[in-house]
């Protein structure tokens, strides 16, 4: 019988507090200030750019390297002399690639971060 | 509330994410007319009728929104997402001013100087019988007795009328601290209201 009352309570107040609820505000002017308050927008990078930039410097280099294949060839075999032509111990490759990952993952870093994928 | 021609928000919000910033404006103003009022009322509640204060939270608040549309998701309803935004809006501000608490510490809160206006305000609502009037006016000053997270979880869960778990994700609590909000809130309030339930 108490359980059954205070399950009546229960409901009752329920329906109160959704009677509760406020009445619709009207607008006012107020969506008119927000749209003279916002920020001008910072286009966002459709998700399609960055591969398709990817690609797109990719077949420049293989249409340079095609178009001037002597040119090409001559670039590497020069780079692979000098790169033989040095003498280079563990140590100093294990510095190398070190320096190299930093330099990637820097890169890395800069291209995939936040602001360049915005918010607006 | 949009009519059936409207387009609904995931619309808007990929036409306001997808081209010229003329448009781009164009449909979110589309979105702040259709949310303005629920977002202002909520803030309001929040606010313990501080109309102002509501009002420039809600602007604040829409403003991020317009930042940050790129990173909404699909998981919550749009309303949801901007009733989280100026919940955030409403904590800063009150942090600032150090007197709002969301966690389950069931703490009441001191009244400020609106209270008596805002309940004038609800008592001037035309057309309510004097009866209903009352009635209103003793639930909004029970509502002030909640404590802020009380408060806040009726007004998510009521008001707005998000489930326990939307009502969570908005709040920035667990779902289980947002039942213990709801159900002390209810303790208090029909506590409050015993001589109108009896």
């Amino acid at each position: 019988m108490e359980r059954q009352a205070m399950a009546n309570e229960g409901d009752w107040l329920d329906a109160q507090l959704r009677a509760n609820r406020p009445a619709p505000i009207a607008d006012d002017g107020f969506a008119a200030r927000v749209m003279a308050a916002l920020p001008a927008a910072t286009r966002a990078l459709p998700a399609w750019r960055r591969p398709a930039l990817v690609v797109l410097w990719a077949l420049a280099a293989i249409g340079l390297a095609l178009s001037l294949p002597d040119a090409t060839l001559d670039v590497a075999r020069q780079g692979y002399r000098l790169f033989t032509a040095i003498p280079v111990s563990v140590p100093q490759l294990a510095v190398a690639m070190v320096a190299a990952a930093v330099v990637m993952w820097t890169i890395a870093g800069y291209t995939l971060r936040r602001e360049l994928v915005p918010a607006r | 509330m949009p009519s059936p021609q409207a387009p609904d928000d995931r619309v808007l919000i990929a036409r306001a994410l997808a081209t010229s910033d003329a448009a781009s404006r164009v449909a979110f103003g589309e979105l702040v007319r259709r949310h303005q009022s629920s977002v202002r009322a909520t803030l309001r509640r929040l606010t313990n009728g501080n109309d102002a204060l509501a009002d420039d939270l809600a602007q604040e608040a829409f403003v991020l929104a317009w930042r940050n549309l790129a990173s909404f998701r699909d998981e919550a309803r749009f309303s949801t997402w901007l009733y989280r935004i100026a919940t955030n809006c409403w904590l800063a501000n009150a942090r600032k001013r150090k007197d709002v608490l969301l966690g389950d510490r069931g703490e009441d809160v001191e009244h400020d100087d609106d209270d008596e206006d805002a309940m004038s305000a609800l008592g001037a609502s035309v057309g309510d019988s004097s009866h209903a009037t009352s009635l209103r006016m003793d639930m909004a000053r029970a509502m002030r007795v909640l404590s802020d997270g009380e408060r806040a979880a009726i007004v998510q869960c009521y008001d707005n009328d998000l489930t326990h778990e939307e009502a969570a994700y908005v709040l920035g609590i667990p779902v289980g601290t947002v039942k213990t909000h709801i159900l002390r809130a209810k303790k208090k309030l029909k506590a409050a209201m015993a001589d109108w339930a009896s």
